[in-house]
């Protein structure tokens, strides 16, 4: 079914609507979720709140496209389960995520204090601005999809290997882009 | 605080670069189990420093003796800093952009007075490594090779009855395959898939990450980075006091076949990593400014 036709469905306040969705766009949500969380019970529920949390926002919202939006939901229900869950226990393949991300910050240094995540999160953005449409596909995929590095090969075509030599060159471009912007102290 | 914070920036990227990044899934992908557990920090920083010294088949075009592999790739991995911001910096940001943009004109400099006469040495098993460019002017030293391999090789033939068996300790889920083609990948997958369990050896020639002289002076890790099957090498910390100011060094790379015994059972990954030691291969470097 189109995405035009499932929002309509929202529209109508039919549940079939949410049958709909899961059945076009349910794998890429699990997956976004199950990227970030390992315990399978957590994506379930991770799920079933981003069905819920869109069912609440259409309407008023139509977003288009559905599924990034969609996709956007799950993705931060799943970062906030993660970090609700790992104060007790790290948590696998985000962790990995996480740990590569956190190279861009040169030992002795941290992130602004002050700095909120919105602040540093635009750097970010003008760091993708600045990358070439290939580079910001897996850098997106990495980081925001958490996508492994074999998915990537996967999906590129390309080499394992090649992939993370790319990730790391883009982990070192974006330290020089948060040094350039003086958001490390 | 830095995790929680770059997690939440993270959060904020624009909506239209997730929705150019979105790919459908099938459904039949969604449901794969690709087994990640956690990984301690300095596995995820040995990941990132192998990653910088990769090996593979390579495509000749460096080998002209015209073109510098050294050269291009610090021109692909340095984008030099323009003026203008430079102007605009905090001073310690300055600082930084300064020494990127140096770093960037000094290893372009070593590409284009490199000496880039060929030699290679051919192992038993048919691998061959040929060192296509060398830079040493008694103080910095630059090394660019490539490796021509069969590729990685898969044995079925381990299992609970091999002799490795009981070494094996529960593994991440990230570095096994990595080496693997994706015809390889997939085989194991489909075997697992089957059987629940499926075990197996890699076999893998590789270049150690440390270049030794021909007295066994360590000159310690080597980093780098690959280009189009070019792998270019420089000692991490500098040469030791040792490999200065000499009129010629012979260089020792080590060249391994890794094996790695890996065990898949469910959601777990368990693998054993031998230590292998390498076929030697020495390649005379002269001083460049000897010449």
């Amino acid at each position: 079914m189109e995405d035009s036709k499932i929002i309509s469905l929202f529209f109508e306040r039919s549940e079939q609507a949410i049958e709909e969705l899961d059945r076009k766009h349910g794998p890429a949500v699990k997956r976004t979720a199950a990227n970030i969380l390992k315990d399978r019970l957590d994506v379930e529920e991770c799920v079933s709140d981003t069905y819920l949390r869109t069912w609440n926002s259409i309407p008023p919202q139509a977003p288009n496209p559905l599924a990034s939006y969609v996709c956007r939901i799950a993705h931060n229900l799943a970062i906030d389960r993660y970090h609700a869950n790992t104060a007790a226990k790290r948590n696998g393949n985000y962790d990995l995520v996480l740990d590569e991300i956190e190279e861009c910050i040169p030992s002795g240094m941290s992130v602004e204090t002050e700095l909120d995540a919105k602040e540093l999160g635009a750097s970010i953005n003008r760091f993708l601005s600045s990358l070439s449409k290939e580079d910001r596909f897996l850098f997106v995929r990495r980081y925001w999809y958490a996508d492994s590095v074999r998915e990537l090969a996967n999906m590129t075509n390309g080499s394992p290997n090649r992939i993370s030599v790319r990730l790391f060159r883009l982990r070192e471009k974006l330290r020089n882009t948060l040094m350039k912007e003086g958001l490390l102290v | 605080m830095n995790r929680e914070l770059l997690s939440k920036a993270l959060c904020e990227i624009d909506e239209s670069f997730i929705a150019e990044a979105y790919r459908p899934v099938p459904e039949a992908a969604s449901s794969s189990s690709e087994r990640i557990v956690p990984m301690k920090k300095k596995r995820i920083i040995t990941f990132a420093l192998a990653a910088a010294l990769i090996l593979s088949l390579g495509i000749v075009a460096y080998a002209t003796g015209f073109v510098s592999a050294i050269t291009e790739l610090a021109r692909s991995f340095y984008k030099p800093v323009p003026d203008e911001e430079m102007r605009n910096e905090r001073p310690e940001a300055a600082e930084y952009n300064e020494n990127w943009n140096s770093q960037m004109d000094e290893w372009i400099e070593i590409g284009e007075n490199s000496d880039k006469t060929t030699q290679s040495a051919e192992l038993e098993d048919g691998t061959t490594i040929t060192l296509t460019e060398n830079f040493y002017d008694g103080e910095r030293l630059a090394l660019s090779y490539i490796l021509n391999t069969e590729g990685s090789r898969i044995d079925y033939d381990f299992g609970p009855d091999h002799e490795f068996f009981d070494l094996l300790s529960e593994s991440n889920g990230l570095l096994w395959y990595q080496d693997l083609s994706e015809t390889q990948y997939l085989e194991i997958m489909a075997k697992l898939k089957l059987t629940g369990k499926v075990g197996f050896i890699i076999r893998t020639v590789n270049v150690g990450d440390h270049v030794t002289l021909s007295d066994g002076t360590d000159i310690g890790p080597f980093v780098g980075g690959e280009l189009d099957g070019y792998t270019v090498l420089v000692p991490q910390n500098g040469l030791p006091d040792s490999a200065k100011g000499q009129d010629k060094l012979d260089v020792v790379f080590h060249v391994k076949t890794y094996e790695a015994y890996i065990w898949l059972e469910g959601d777990k990954v368990y693998s054993y990593y031998p230590i292998v030691e390498g076929v030697p291969v020495t390649f005379e470097i002269i001083n460049n400014t000897a010449n």
